[in-house]
């Protein structure tokens, strides 16, 4: 029986006008044509992986509603929210929850760390009597492995950024949202606080939420993640099931990708030296043809014609790339 | 990598530096007692998590700690002259032509409203020497030559900060900072803020440029995977003092320290899955350090001594000192891990 | 990465750098002698002028009196050879009204008129500046235009002539009067900040927590900008003061109302310039003059404080 997916986004294209340097405006694509799926079972973590200007903090600032699309859908539970009612946003804003990247500038300074919790409490009435929000408040903590007693009375900045994350995540989790959308979660906090955070996102996985969990940094989601998808310049290079997409890249931007994240190992260091473009062109409405064809060591004039749609990649349905070089390899229509 | 010999020649020796902040309530001791030595044409890391004193260390170094920051004591000797002995004037004289900084956010230290050419000559202006002052023509060719070290073409001699990418603007800071052909470069997280593939250019391009110039570097960062690539050894410090100096193949190898065996196992890998490893411990007031072993709080192995005694840095083997009460020294002048030792019986 | 400063460094530390915004009147900070001596200053003159009428009698301020005419005050001799006395330690006017007790009634009267004129102001900017800054579009621009177009109006000429239009103009509606120019600087300054608290983190989370446009406005924005209102309210006080004391020496002031300003004016009307009788300006002159450093002091003792080591801007 086929069932609407938990978060459905069709052909989302996001674009703004910028001023160009010579005074003129023209029109930046932060994101072109976006589509993905979220199924409601089983709860998974779906990587949106890229670097600076691929489109991933737009794709999350949509996803949370922060900003509008130019174009295309996004479909939570079958319905489509650009056309909710009030009742179906406040669903929305219920089960689609955040924790952001900056463990210190979501906290009010101005109040104690219990203040985070109180606010989710009374907005969503989440319980009947101060001692049943205690109790809920109390719960969510443990799952992150914090209590109560050691953190609620403290100012946000007496607690270390690892701490303040999972607090973040606690609160999440008390909404008992459907999805959790982590903007870089790990990224400001230090390397040997990462894993308690990393590890929350697992079990709060293997509770029934999925992730959307948006990064930069290949190795964290290659820990964790159960789906990735790639980004470049505002469209899917390539996406699968992570470990394959990882170990087994396919399109030249994630082989360039992957090859140039160190390795922490001496022995094993990077081969050969890699050139960037001299002129890094933006991305702007008029540009055709796939955007990696500037670095790409395979580009063939097929590529500057039209832009590469998704292929499957060995004949799997599930990991795809978006370069012209698998064409060759679709025998026969999937 | 570095010669095995002990020939090898330091260039720069820090002894007994000690950096604390006053506040209200006390001095917070940011460093607090560290020995290192920098040998010549070696790249050595330092790593410790936020507030460790590593970039500390490095403002100390160079004399540029602030107030309410100041230096209580120590010696930091470059090529035999002590820095902290000598005037203001020398120090400058000596700022940029034998020692450089590349600062931390360094691509937000440029100054947006000159030219690139202008920039790298002012700094070169500032800093030579009377009598090897650069006429017009030879100041260009030489930022020239610069832009041409670090990979970046001819025309960002006259463009502003403001039109290049993020790993051009790094790149240019490097070039900043060879520009009078220094001793010894330190280089402060100078890689975070760039995208992985800019990141490995702008590390390419600064072990390139240590191999042609024979620079003597301190890079200090928290990116494991990154030291591995780039450093010859590596230094771990914790809340304001050193716990391990080793050679980056001992450092991933067999991490002696407690808190570096933490820091090598929270290195995520691309190549398999592993299980998390959660830290568990509190970490103590920086104004009030626990008598004994700084790291007591946090360590999964802390014994009785470690309360009270701070351990002394020992070389356990050639290329790893560690300051550890795990490890004891036999009668036969080898060291043996309490842990194996304890297991053994 | 998480921020670098070193105070930054671990779990259990309080540093006095991070606690803006709650009121740790005991820390350190606080207690810059320029701030510590404003108060003072200002505390000064406000216990004379509550505990002044318990311990002087106030009515020789209006009594006329034949006889205790343009005394000087202790230790001077006006030219008519006359010494001052302790009945009257700072003189008397040419009415016979008593200094001191001119002063006591009239300081706080012009602190009055300002203070008024400033809450009412402040009161206005918050509103207007929340409004305008979270908001935005046309609320704002509307907003924008009417504090800009009264910041234009040359508002000394337009107080003289609202203060011919009115027949008696008592303390209030003077206040009102000021603070009707008073309203665009503090709208425009609050208003700034909160343009830079609506892209904070945790007015972001507040949002998505279901927090109400109120709630965001003024239990999330508000008391973080306490220390700054504080500090506004100072310097908008101080400007209100300034514009009251101008118009009560033009004699503009409210009638009936003993003032400082009006002394001063009363004093050159009669000719006190000329009279050799400095002291009927002279001293509403050197309390003004006090009661103005204080306010300064405060002001840059405020700023001290604010600036740089807890100015905390959110990136």
């Amino acid at each position: 029986m086929m069932s609407a997916p938990l978060l459905q986004i069709r052909n989302a294209t996001k674009m703004y006008t910028q001023r160009a340097l010579d005074g003129g405006t023209q029109q930046i694509v932060a994101l072109q044509d976006f589509n993905l799926e979220i199924a409601h079972q089983p709860a998974t973590i779906t990587t949106i992986a890229g670097e600076s200007g691929s489109g991933k903090s737009t794709l999350a600032n949509i996803v949370l509603g922060f900003t509008g699309l130019t174009s295309g859908q996004i479909i939570y539970n079958g319905v489509d929210m650009a056309h909710a009612n009030a009742r179906q946003r406040l669903d929305y804003r219920r089960e689609v929850q955040a924790v952001f990247q900056d463990p210190f500038g979501v906290y009010n300074p101005f109040y104690r760390v219990q203040h985070v919790f109180d606010m989710v409490v009374k907005n969503f009435q989440l319980a009947g009597s101060r001692q049943a929000a205690r109790d809920r408040i109390e719960e969510s903590l443990n799952v992150v492995g914090l209590y109560g007693e050691d953190v609620l009375r403290k100012y946000p900045h007496q607690l270390s950024g690892g701490q303040r994350q999972r607090i973040m995540m606690a609160r999440a989790y008390m909404l008992q949202p459907r999805l959790i959308i982590a903007d870089e979660p790990v990224s400001m906090v230090d390397a040997s606080l990462r894993a308690a955070i990393l590890d929350v996102m697992m079990r709060l996985r293997d509770n029934g939420i999925s992730f959307l969990y948006i990064t930069h940094d290949l190795s964290t989601a290659y820990q964790i993640g159960d789906q990735i998808y790639i980004l470049y310049q505002g469209t899917i290079a390539e996406h699968g099931d992570t470990l394959a997409v990882i170990d087994q890249p396919r399109h030249p931007y994630v082989q360039l990708l992957v090859s140039s994240v160190p390795v922490p190992d001496p022995a094993v260091r990077w081969e050969g030296t890699i050139e960037l473009p001299s002129d890094e062109k933006m991305r702007t409405a008029h540009s055709v043809g796939c955007r990696f064809y500037p670095r790409c060591p395979h580009r063939m004039e097929r590529c500057l014609q039209a832009a590469p749609p998704l292929y499957p990649v060995e004949h799997s349905s599930s990991h795809r790339a978006a370069c012209f070089l698998h064409d060759a390899e679709q025998a026969s229509p999937v | 990598m570095i010669p095995e010999t002990s020939e090898r020649k330091p260039v720069l020796e820090v002894r007994d530096l000690r950096v604390y902040y006053e506040t209200p309530k006390g001095d917070v001791r940011a460093v607090d007692g560290i020995d290192f030595t920098l040998y010549e044409g070696e790249i050595l890391g330092m790593v410790g998590e936020s507030g460790c004193g590593k970039s500390t260390a490095a403002m100390g170094v160079l004399q540029l700690i602030v107030s309410p920051g100041r230096i209580v004591s120590g010696e930091i000797i470059l090529n035999g002259i002590d820095l902290l002995k000598i005037s203001e004037q020398h120090l400058r004289q000596l700022r940029w032509s034998r020692l450089a900084l590349i600062p931390q956010g360094a691509m937000n230290s440029l100054n947006p409203t000159m030219r690139i050419s202008q920039q790298i000559e002012d700094v070169i202006r500032e800093h030579e020497l009377k009598e090897q002052r650069l006429s017009k023509v030879a100041m260009k060719a030489r930022i020239l030559e610069l832009l041409q070290w670090v990979g970046l073409p001819e025309r960002i001699y006259s463009m502003f900060p403001h039109e290049l990418s993020g790993g051009m603007k790094q790149r240019v800071c490097i070039a900043i900072a060879i520009a009078l052909n220094p001793s010894v470069i330190i280089a402060d997280e100078s890689t975070s803020a760039l995208d992985v593939v800019v990141q490995r250019v702008v590390a390419q391009t600064m072990l390139k440029i240590k191999q042609a110039l024979g620079v003597s570097m301190i890079m200090i960062g928290h990116d494991m995977g990154l030291m591995a690539q780039m450093v010859d050894r590596i230094v771990v410090m914790y809340a304001g003092n050193i716990v391990e100096i080793a050679t980056v193949e001992h450092m991933f190898a067999h991490p002696a320290h407690p808190y570096a065996q933490m820091l090598i196992d929270a290195v995520p890998s691309l190549r398999e899955r592993k299980p998390l490893k959660v830290t568990q411990g509190i970490t103590h007031d920086p104004r009030n350090p626990p008598p004994g072993c700084i790291f007591q709080l946090r360590c999964p192995f802390v014994m009785e001594r470690c309360r009270t005694e701070a351990p002394a840095r020992q070389e356990i083997r050639p290329g790893q000192e560690v300051a550890c009460h795990l490890y004891e020294l036999q009668p036969d002048g080898s060291f043996n891990d309490v842990r194996t030792s304890a297991s053994d019986s | 990465m998480e921020p670098t400063p070193v105070l930054n460094a671990s779990v259990n530390t309080v540093t006095p750098s991070k606690t803006m915004g709650r009121f740790n009147i005991w820390d350190t900070p606080w207690f810059n002698w320029r701030l510590m001596t404003g108060l003072g200053i200002i505390t000064l003159v406000l216990l004379m002028g509550i505990v002044g009428p318990l311990l002087w009698n106030t009515d020789m301020a209006r009594e006329r009196s034949l006889t205790a005419r343009l005394l000087p005050p202790i230790g001077f001799t006006n030219i008519r050879g006359v010494e001052g006395t302790w009945e009257h330690p700072l003189g008397t006017n040419n009415f016979g009204h008593d200094m001191l007790a001119i002063i006591i009634i009239g300081a706080p009267n012009t602190f009055l008129i300002g203070f008024i004129a400033a809450i009412i102001g402040m009161l206005v900017g918050i509103i207007l500046g929340f409004m305008g800054g979270f908001l935005g579009g046309w609320i704002d621009n509307f907003i924008l235009l009417a504090s800009d177009v009264t910041l234009t109006i040359p508002a000394l000429m337009v107080l003289i002539v609202l203060n011919s239009v009115f027949d008696r103009i008592d303390l209030l509606t003077m206040a009102l009067i000021i603070a009707a120019f008073a309203w665009p600087r503090a709208t425009r300054q609050i208003r700034s900040q909160v343009l830079t608290m609506r892209e904070s983190g945790y007015v972001q989370m507040a949002r998505l927590s279901g927090a109400s446009t109120f709630d965001i406005m003024f239990r999330e924005m508000l008391p973080n900008l306490m220390s700054y209102l504080f500090a506004s309210f100072i310097s908008g006080a101080t400007g209100a003061i300034l514009a009251a004391v101008g118009l009560e020496t033009l004699g503009l002031g409210p009638q009936g109302v003993i003032t400082l300003g009006g002394t001063i004016y009363d004093a050159y009307t009669n000719l006190a310039l000329s009279g050799h009788l400095w002291w009927w300006w002279g001293i509403p002159t050197i309390l003004l003059a006090v009661m103005f450093i204080g306010l300064l002091l405060i002001n840059l003792g405020l700023d001290e404080i604010a600036n740089p080591r807890l100015r905390r801007s959110s990136k």
